[in-house]
């Protein structure tokens, strides 16, 4: 059982540490440089990698202290989302501790906390987005460095990071076989990056070509071969924290919206949300008694909760639009807000994919 | 099925897993087909016997089980469609019969609802409190021949428990279907009085933990009627293939499923809840009801012409879903309060309470 006592305790001390270290003005900013100033902050201040060992510049905390956490940056108006860092702290960092050797963790490890590295996921190609195991860039091993060519898209923040982790081809061999997870930089002649204007107007994704672009051996993580293996841990520190970090930030948008809905069907239409929203409550309660002990690996929870809050928040984005049309000054946040949602459903897994999943590992149904 | 759940208790998972067999063998879904009142009575007498009854409610003799377990236990009961009678018997006549002043009179009342004649309250469900001052319910839930009737009116401050024991009810069922929810009328002879010793706010508990444990058997509704139709599915086949391959069928039953998970661990965890109890509880009922109505309104559907059936069981879940979902309340009420209350939660706070009410 949780010590509520000491959940309370961190939960004022991040307030408080907030308070006094992150000025109001960039909590709720949606620029780029902006969103890095505030994970330098929290970097210095010891709040990226809460869960890392000490020996790498973490804390050694709980994942139910990072959710505590991860909790209160949404609470004062930092969401997960949208971090440059995240890709490094909350993906590539865990998976290095899992995989990684130990110069790569010595080596990448504290860079990733102070952000002198800022990473991307080269993972979804054209070809292979809900398919990611068929991808086909190549990575050819010559003389002691992989050679890649090939392309890569939905590439998160690609403009501004300096490195990249790979899943790469590197044998004809069968799916799941194949594949080799590589960390490659990106200062390089062999990369171009080009951002994609997306349908809110914002470039937060790009496609990423390589053209004989170049990394040492040494930045395989695990087994050559074997990257298909390290890309579902990868794909699995996504899951369970992605849904708890979002609920606080749902639950003062939806608060919001009933303080100023006064019509009888607006309420109905929001407190149904509401319902839904405790209901998602009650899964990241229960992923959260699950990441006490281990990494996430119930299918049913990471897949339905995935599906429950995404489409949840499409919901909960559309009918705060529905009642924003005549708010001049809440309509334009609330349709962009509705825009970018969109592709919640769709990154991370679709909600097709999720719903296969469901159907045929957990309830048994025929592929 | 898998269906993920809060671990129980230290020690009761045995204590649920006993139960919820029993409950499986006294209460077969098969019972609903040509209902029999001497056997009902029967079983339940056999459920007391084995301590069931009871064993949510703590006396001098044992403990009772924490209301996770008897969550889990009513889950299981309502996967045999045993939804409002268990509510009636396992929560709200023990918890009620418990508070009756006199020690000998209790005792001699708990031994018959337990040994001899199971039963309902007349107003448990559509009122606020489970107290009335009139007899004249239009709709009651658990009703079966042979039952005894119970009702708690208030003198003064102060409480009195009246029975009716077996009375000869004309018993109407909704839609003259046999699912134990209708009007019930009778001349309510020979009643026998208990004084109780609880306040409103005892009764209001009560009847929150029988709003709870009622959603949790309407999750069961719901696990159940979505495992028979993946059973059907991965065996019917239509086109030279099993059913279950189509990928529209699927989507269609991963997304009940989902919804029964979200309804389930949202049932466990407004047991566990220590603040915004309420609002937790209304959103668990309201997620139980939609979960029970959208896994047995697919599983006719996909169950095709035979889910229309009488000797296909798959009505009997559709059926009780669409009543008993209905006993604590209007949907839209729900919601609207729930709305309201977020409201309040808002504009106090940003008091959103420091602890985020973690199990």
């Amino acid at each position: 059982m949780a010590d509520i006592a000491k959940d309370d305790e961190l939960r004022r001390h991040v307030r408080d540490w907030l308070t006094d270290n992150i000025p109001p003005d960039l909590r709720r900013s949606r620029t780029y440089e902006d969103r890095l100033a505030v994970d330098r902050l929290l970097g210095e201040g010891g709040w990226l990698g809460y869960t890392w060992p000490t020996e790498f510049g973490g804390r050694g905390g709980t994942p139910r202290e990072a959710i505590i956490v991860d909790d209160e940056l949404a609470r004062g108006g930092i969401s997960a989302a949208g971090s440059p860092s995240r890709q490094g702290f909350r993906h590539l960092g865990p998976t290095l501790l899992v995989h990684g050797k130990d110069g790569q963790r010595q080596e990448f490890l504290p860079r990733i906390r102070n952000l002198s590295d800022i990473w991307c996921q080269g993972f979804s190609e054209p070809g292979a987005g809900s398919d990611l195991a068929s991808v086909s860039t190549r990575a050819e091993l010559v003389g002691d460095v992989f050679r890649l060519n090939g392309s890569k898209i939905w590439t998160t923040h690609a403009q501004y990071a300096n490195w990249c982790y790979v899943l790469a081809r590197t044998a004809p061999g069968p799916r799941h076989h194949n594949l080799t997870f590589l960390m490659v930089p990106m200062h390089q002649p062999g990369i171009t990056v080009r951002p994609i204007k997306q349908l809110a107007g914002g470039t937060e994704f790009n496609e990423v070509w390589f053209d004989d672009a170049e990394t040492s051996a040494d930045n395989v993580i695990g087994e050559l071969n074997d990257g298909w293996s390290i890309a579902v841990t990868t794909l699995s520190t996504e899951r369970g924290f992605n849904l708890i970090s979002h609920y606080r930030g749902y639950l003062e948008e939806l608060g919001q919206m009933a303080s100023r809905a006064s019509a009888e069907t607006d309420l109905i239409a929001i407190g149904d949300l509401y319902a839904q929203l405790l209901g998602i409550e009650a899964i990241s309660a229960r992923i959260m008694q699950a990441l006490e002990t281990s990494m996430l690996n119930d299918t049913a929870l990471a897949s339905g909760g995935k599906l429950v809050n995404t489409e949840f928040h499409q919901r909960m984005t559309e009918i705060a639009l529905g009642l924003s049309v005549n708010s001049p000054g809440l309509a334009g946040e609330a349709f962009i807000t509705f825009l970018e949602a969109r592709a919640e459903t769709i990154y991370g897994g679709t909600s097709q994919i999720q719903r296969n999943i469901l159907a045929e590992r957990v309830l048994g149904l025929p592929r | 099925m898998y269906e993920p759940s809060f671990p129980l208790p230290d020690g009761e998972q045995e204590i649920a897993d006993a139960a919820s067999a029993s409950f499986e063998r006294l209460f077969p879904v098969s019972r609903l087909a040509e209902p029999d009142p001497g056997a009902n009575r029967a079983a339940w007498q056999e459920a007391g016997a084995e301590g069931w009854t009871y064993c949510a409610v703590a006396d001098d003799k044992a403990e009772a089980v924490s209301l996770p377990t008897v969550l889990a236990v009513a889950h299981a009961a309502g996967q045999q469609l045993l939804v409002d009678e268990f509510t009636n018997n396992l929560v709200l006549l023990p918890g009620v019969l418990q508070r009756i002043s006199d020690p000998d009179q209790r005792a001699h009342w708990r031994a018959r609802h337990e040994q001899r004649n199971p039963g309902y309250l007349l107003c448990d469900g559509r009122l606020a409190s489970l107290t009335s001052d009139s007899l004249s319910v239009p709709w009651v839930y658990g009703v079966s021949d042979g039952f005894d009737i119970y009702q708690i009116q208030s003198e003064d401050d102060r409480y009195v428990l009246l029975r009716w024991c077996a009375p000869e009810v004309q018993y109407e069922p909704v839609g003259g279907l046999a699912l134990g929810v209708g009007t019930a009328t009778t001349d309510l002879g020979d009643v026998e009085q208990a004084k109780l010793s609880c306040g409103p706010a005892d009764l209001a508990k009560i009847a929150l933990r029988a709003q709870l444990v009622h959603s949790a058997g309407l999750t069961g509704v719901s696990a159940e009627a979505l495992d028979r139709t993946i059973k059907y599915l991965q065996t019917r086949e239509q086109f030279g293939v099993v059913i279950g391959k189509f990928q529209s069928l699927k989507h269609l039953v991963a997304d009940a499923y989902a919804l029964g998970m979200t309804a389930w661990l949202a049932v466990q965890h407004a047991a566990a809840a220590d603040s915004q109890r309420e609002s937790r509880l209304r959103a668990a009922r309201i997620l139980a009801r939609e979960a029970s109505m959208t896994a047995s309104k697919l599983a006719m559907q996909l169950h095709g012409g035979i889910g229309f059936t009488w000797e296909e069981s798959i009505h009997y879940f559709l059926k009780t879903a669409a009543l008993s979902g209905y006993r604590f309340g209007s949907p839209e009420d729900d919601r609207l309060r729930l709305a309201k209350a977020l409201a309040e939660l808002d504009l106090q706070t940003r008091g959103v309470p420091v602890t985020a009410g973690g199990a």
